[in-house]
């Protein structure tokens, strides 16, 4: 009886702009779906995992710095307060292979 | 001793102070029962690490390590843990406190991050950890160690916004997805999923050069939000076969939705009574149902 297409989805992770935003009557009349998105659960994250795998998808790394190192690593605090950063800010620890001892 | 970061404690007001970071000698680290030791590799920081910075982030503490991204090699298992895991390379989920619940964390005590808080007081920015063997993945192998520890948060975010909110039916061939503020960690990896879930990607951001580089990662095309009229300009970059967006993944807010109702497929509704019936009497002249006065 009823031919209720769904509607486009707007599917929203944050609020950076600010903490409130208007919904309007148009996006009621196309039946417009506005979903509230966080981080997921351990079940999401292997199926995260496990499509990158077989996708061989990639992350994109904006920076990486070398060590505990503390100025180099506020460095990275920069580019992200600055916005300047282009995806990941990455701090590589050790080097794989390296020594393992404690 | 192995060395780990976390931020030290500096007087001032929330959102005013910046506490610095502290580089902290800490005990050898011995895992226990199921629990695994992973010698660090790399570490990334998410925008809640500068939000814990400025104290701006609920639970915020001093002495705990830093960030929710990690990927390390585990170099000792506890006494129940399966052996097997020793010498694999393993990615960390950043949080805790939700199982497999479709609607949101079980846990009453909510969800935990990772890094920097008293809520769960671990973290990854430290040469070594201890980490239960159920909250690891074997680190994908075509990604070097860097790469893998980019994944975790804004992966597992930009994977429920786009594969379980989206929805597969609009990730399909043929579907387009706008993603705005292409730069961020979400967006990049929202990109990436639903690029290789095999939609058609637009983005949107407030630089041309984030917009180019989007492009050359695969997204079909880019607008520029700061230009007036971008929704148009963007319709009609669209493919002719399908002219209207299936879907919209947004970190901003602000005007999403008012822009959204402009580009966002129509619904096709053949259910008159309804509007009938949700109508209030002074709409009887259709004036709020004219599409011209709602802009």
């Amino acid at each position: 009886m009823f031919d209720l297409q769904n509607g486009g989805i707007i599917s929203i992770y944050g609020m950076t702009t600010g903490p409130k935003m208007p919904f309007l009557m148009s996006a009621v009349l196309k039946n417009i779906e506005v979903k509230g998105s966080t981080m997921g659960s351990r079940k999401e994250f292997k199926d995260m995992i496990d499509f990158i795998k077989s996708k061989k998808a990639k992350p994109e790394v904006s920076r990486t710095v070398q060590g505990l190192d503390i100025d180099q690593i506020n460095s990275l605090f920069e580019d992200m307060k600055n916005g300047s950063q282009f995806g990941k800010l990455v701090v590589e620890v050790s080097k794989e292979g390296g020594d393992s001892k404690l | 001793m192995p060395k780990s970061i976390s931020i030290s404690k500096v007087d001032g007001k929330p959102g005013q102070v910046y506490y610095p970071l502290s580089l902290d000698e800490v005990p050898k680290p011995s895992p226990q029962g199921s629990q695994l030791l992973l010698k660090i590799h790399a570490a990334a920081l998410n925008h809640r690490d500068l939000f814990i910075r400025q104290h701006l982030y609920p639970g915020t503490t001093f002495g705990v390590p830093l960030l929710a991204d990690g990927c390390g090699t585990v170099v000792a298992v506890g006494s129940s843990a399966d052996q097997s895991w020793k010498g694999k390379r393993v990615v960390v989920n950043p949080g805790q406190g939700w199982k497999d619940s479709l609607e949101g964390p079980e846990d009453k005590g909510g969800y935990k991050i990772l890094g920097g808080t008293k809520t769960i007081p671990i973290g990854t920015l430290q040469e070594f950890m201890i980490i239960e063997q159920s909250e690891v993945e074997e680190a994908p192998s075509h990604l070097s160690s860097v790469e893998a520890a980019a994944v975790p948060l804004t992966g597992l975010t930009a994977w429920r916004a786009v594969m379980v909110k989206c929805g597969a039916h609009n990730l399909q061939p043929g579907k387009n997805i706008l993603v705005t503020g292409i730069g961020g960690g979400v967006a990049l990896m929202a990109l990436e999923f639903a690029r290789t879930a095999g939609a058609n990607v637009y983005v949107s951001s407030g630089s041309e050069e984030k917009i180019q580089k989007a492009i050359k990662l695969g997204a079909k095309g880019g607008i520029n939000y700061k230009e007036a009229g971008w929704e148009k300009k963007l319709l009609a970059m669209l493919p002719d076969s399908n002219k209207q967006l299936d879907a919209i993944v947004d970190g901003a807010g602000s005007d999403v939705v008012e822009k959204g109702a402009k580009m966002l497929k129509v619904s096709r509704c053949n259910c008159p009574e309804v509007h009938a019936n949700v109508r209030p009497p002074e709409w009887r002249n259709n004036f709020y149902l004219r599409h011209d006065n709602w802009t």
